[in-house]
């Protein structure tokens, strides 16, 4: 699970599709205010990139990922939070939405709904929540790889993908099992 | 409601339950997903029939917005409550290498125990050693 | 309208937000957790306040009326419920970081515990099912979490039962939402009374088990039980107080709204026959152990089964002696626990046999901290257990409701049986092994005893090595005098929010509603 694939069609297509799934999850995300799609569907459709990129180019796709995931699950809820109370100080009511419509020279009208904040900050969320547990399952993953390389590879060679009593120091899923609680939290914060 | 709906809900709800009642904690996981979707299925059918989306300003025959928005919910705290699921069988194994659930250790020796000897001094200088 | 209601929730969650951000630094997490929970806990109160001058209020997020948006609903009970539950929260919240153990130096602790917090005060805020399921579903991911914070064996192993039975409980509670919703279209839980009072006897009947199931399986009652004494013990000390104190009793909580507004008085027998097994069940279950945490686990068990007996005998007395009882079985099961943890840290155990005995020798105050809420859950007077018992057993014999009376009794007698096996095994008797800290003071003790903040001055030599721990204990035991102290006014409340619950049917929804929401434009 831990060594990369060294498929040439699917590091080339990974090339290709990842900026693609970028733009697609950028415009679900800003269609769902009215039509199929939304916050979460997109950053699924950003986390699924990720998770193509790791596929192709293994663990190294995780350790270079510009910021640490749960910075972004907290930046997130930040902004869902931030949109869903804003409203107070202007005296609406918590979560209510308004919208602006602009007029933008040259590409007309643009409408501008203030919960295409909360769904960016779920977007936000959701990227950073999914990233956050495949990094944790990767450095999981990682941190048995000293057992198989010690033990396994000696006695039955490299095929074997993992030690059965490989053991992995306390606390070290934390990650990943909590990692799995901004998206319990995610539905509560979206409502 | 739709048949279809309401029988595939019934054998997924089966096949569902069939599974949890397994000692393997992934084959549990597999049950409760898909006890899951049983149950996300059996809303969408006890809603209305569908119809277009309900938003303020449109006309024609809207669905109702309550079921999907259920289901919706459910969906993404199942993905969630499955992921942190899968998290733990991962590290139940990484500590003992195996993927059953235990009975709890404390019952099981209570019930080994011989209640007469409960208040024996020999049992309690046997326990003291033990932690 | 007053944002007050939806600030307990948002607060709590953008804590966690923030404290999320600031990934790695604990201290700043540690603040920003305090703060927020202090904060709800104004905002709580806030809503009491309000609550029990208008009635009850309600809140549309978002601006969107009734039958499109979410409510936020506040009457007597939920706003009690809120205040005792957010009170609690803060409280152990501040004890785990006295503890300094392995789990609370997790980065997550902080931001999981605050949306626990928002997941709880969602929970009792809920004006529709669905908020409800919602709610539920946040409070139980975040407990899952704490849980298996430290993901040992022990936790993990009992983390599995812990998780795969709750799921079932919310599959199970989606269906029944999901069925409540298909019989009469709606989930609001002010429409729900008239339109349920519509259905055939049998469909109504089917939707009120299946959430009884449901809602069961949280509270821990009779045949659903058996997860909880498992799966308690093996979380750190303070997440099991706070669950212990609050979750199964959000189960109660949901299972009182049901059973009081939307099927009123129906399961009676059933509801009968389930508390007298689980009190029964649980208090014997209780004295069969040998580890200080499962005793208390299998007397959560026990307790519930008082609550359900209050519910089972209906009518305003019965059911105001229950929203008592919560009230006073949150924050005395809450301090057991606590002093459990203190014991624990010090002795390393919290087994009845040995290895943690003589406390009492080690630490007088210690002991005291323990005696009051034990004997107040044994319901010995003028404690607050006994105010709560005696008004049970009263409207139980108001109502000839003989048998479960006397087995309440019964089970009162057997609780101190199990509690005077936790004071003989861990605080009576010589400190095994090691010597005794020497303890100038302990001569003091019973002139002390009767002084509420008695462990924000740590007398002995234990408690002055935990100071925040044994402060917070002290102040929720002090919290347990108070209700005991003020039982007159407190149970007035009780008696006014049991009214409000026993409105009939109809009239909860239209007009009251309409009211509230008239006030505040």
């Amino acid at each position: 699970m831990s060594r990369p694939r060294d498929s040439v069609i699917l590091t080339t297509s990974v090339n290709g599709l990842v900026p693609v799934l970028v733009l697609v999850a950028v415009v679900v995300t800003f269609r769902g205010h009215n039509a199929p799609g939304g916050g979460f569907a997109g950053g699924l459709i950003v986390a699924a990139a990720v998770i193509l990129r790791y596929l192709a180019d293994g663990p190294r796709a995780v350790d270079r990922l510009p910021v640490q995931p749960m910075t972004l699950v907290g930046a997130g809820l930040c902004l869902a939070v931030a949109v869903a109370v804003a409203p107070l100080f202007v005296g609406g009511q918590v979560l209510e939405s308004y919208i602006w419509t602009l007029d933008v020279p040259a590409v007309g009208k643009v409408k501008v709904v203030s919960s295409a904040g909360f769904d960016l900050g779920v977007f936000l969320l959701v990227v950073g929540a999914v990233t956050g547990m495949l990094a944790a399952f990767v450095e999981a993953d990682d941190a048995e790889a000293p057992d198989v390389v010690g033990s396994a590879i000696l006695e039955s060679g490299p095929a074997d993908d993992r030690a059965p009593d490989g053991r992995v120091a306390d606390g070290r899923l934390a990650d990943g099992r909590s990692s799995a609680d901004p998206t319990g939290g995610g539905p509560g914060s979206r409502r | 409601m739709s048949v279809t709906l309401a029988v595939l809900a019934g054998v997924l709800a089966a096949v569902g339950t069939a599974l949890v009642l397994h000692r393997t904690l992934t084959r549990i996981v597999l049950g409760l997903g898909i006890l899951g979707n049983a149950v996300n299925l059996l809303v969408l059918a006890a809603g209305t029939p569908p119809g277009t989306a309900p938003i303020i300003g449109r006309s024609g025959r809207f669905g109702d917005p309550v079921p999907p928005a259920l289901v919706l919910t459910a969906i993404v705290i199942g993905f969630g409550t499955i992921a942190f699921l899968l998290a733990v069988a991962y590290r139940s194994w990484t500590i003992d290498g195996s993927d059953e659930v235990e009975d709890d250790i404390e019952d099981r020796r209570l019930a080994e125990a011989d209640p007469h000897d409960a208040d024996d001094p020999d049992l309690d200088a046997d326990e003291r050693s033990v932690p | 309208m007053t944002p007050w209601m939806a600030l307990c929730i948002v607060v709590p969650l953008g804590g966690a937000a923030v404290s999320l951000a600031l990934h790695g630094r604990l201290l700043a997490q540690r603040v920003i957790g305090v703060a927020a929970v202090a904060t709800t806990v104004a905002l709580a109160l806030a809503v009491l306040v309000q609550v029990d001058h208008d009635g009850r209020i309600s809140a549309d997020l978002g601006g969107w009326p009734v039958p499109i948006g979410i409510t936020l609903v506040a009457d007597r009970l939920s706003a009690l419920m809120l205040v005792i539950g957010t009170v609690m929260l803060f409280a152990v919240l501040v004890y785990a970081l006295g503890q300094r153990a392995q789990d609370e130096r997790s980065p997550w602790y902080v931001p999981v515990y605050l949306v626990l917090t928002a997941g709880v005060c969602q929970a009792f805020l809920a004006g529709d099912l669905f908020n409800l399921f919602v709610s539920f579903e946040v409070l139980l991911m975040s407990s899952y979490v704490l849980v298996t914070l430290e993901g040992n064996d022990r936790q993990i192993r009992a983390g599995i039962t812990y998780v795969v039975i709750n799921v079932i409980e919310s599959t199970l509670l989606l269906l029944a939402v999901a069925l409540v919703f298909a019989a009469t279209g709606t989930l609001n839980l002010a429409e729900l009374p008239r339109r349920l009072a519509e259905l055939p006897a049998g469909v109504a009947l089917g939707l009120n088990l299946l959430l009884l199931l449901a809602f069961g399986l949280k509270a821990a009652v009779f045949p659903l039980f058996s997860w909880l004494p498992d799966s308690y013990p093996a979380a750190p000390s303070p997440v099991t107080a706070v669950f212990a104190g609050l979750l199964t009793k959000v189960g109660v909580y949901a299972i009182i709204r049901t059973q009081t507004q939307l099927f009123p008085g129906e399961l009676r027998t059933l509801l009968m026959v389930v508390a007298g097994l689980t009190m029964v069940v649980g208090v014997l279950g209780a004295i069969a152990q040998s580890d200080m945490k499962r005793i208390l686990s299998f007397h959560i068990v026990s307790q519930i089964g008082y609550m359900v007996m209050g519910l089972a005998i209906g009518g305003v007395a019965a059911i105001a002696a229950t929203i008592f009882f919560v009230l006073h079985q949150i924050p005395t099961k809450t301090s057991l626990f606590l002093v459990e943890g203190i014991v624990e840290r010090e002795t390393g155990t919290s087994s009845t046999t040995g290895g943690a005995a003589g406390m009492a020798r080690r630490s007088g105050p210690l002991a005291l901290l323990f005696l009051l809420p034990a004997l107040s859950l044994a319901g010995i007077p003028p404690l607050s257990g006994f105010v709560g018992k005696v008004a049970l057993v009263e409207s139980g014999f108001a109502r000839d409701a003989w048998v479960v009376t006397a087995v309440a009794l019964g089970v009162s007698l057997l609780t101190l049986v199990s509690m005077v096996k936790i004071w003989s095994g861990v605080f009576w008797g010589d400190v095994p092994g090691r010597t005794a800290a020497t303890d100038g003071t302990l001569g003091t003790d019973a002139a002390e005893g009767r002084d509420d903040r008695d462990g924000e001055r740590p007398v002995a030599g234990v408690l002055r090595r935990h100071p925040l721990m044994s402060a917070v204990t002290g102040g929720v035991v002090a919290l347990t005098l108070a209700i005991a102290l003020l039982a007159g006014p407190v149970y007035r409340y009780c008696e006014r929010a049991a009214r409000q619950l026993a409105v009939p049917a109809g009239q909860v929804g239209g007009p009251a509603a309409g009211e509230a929401r008239g006030e505040n434009p």
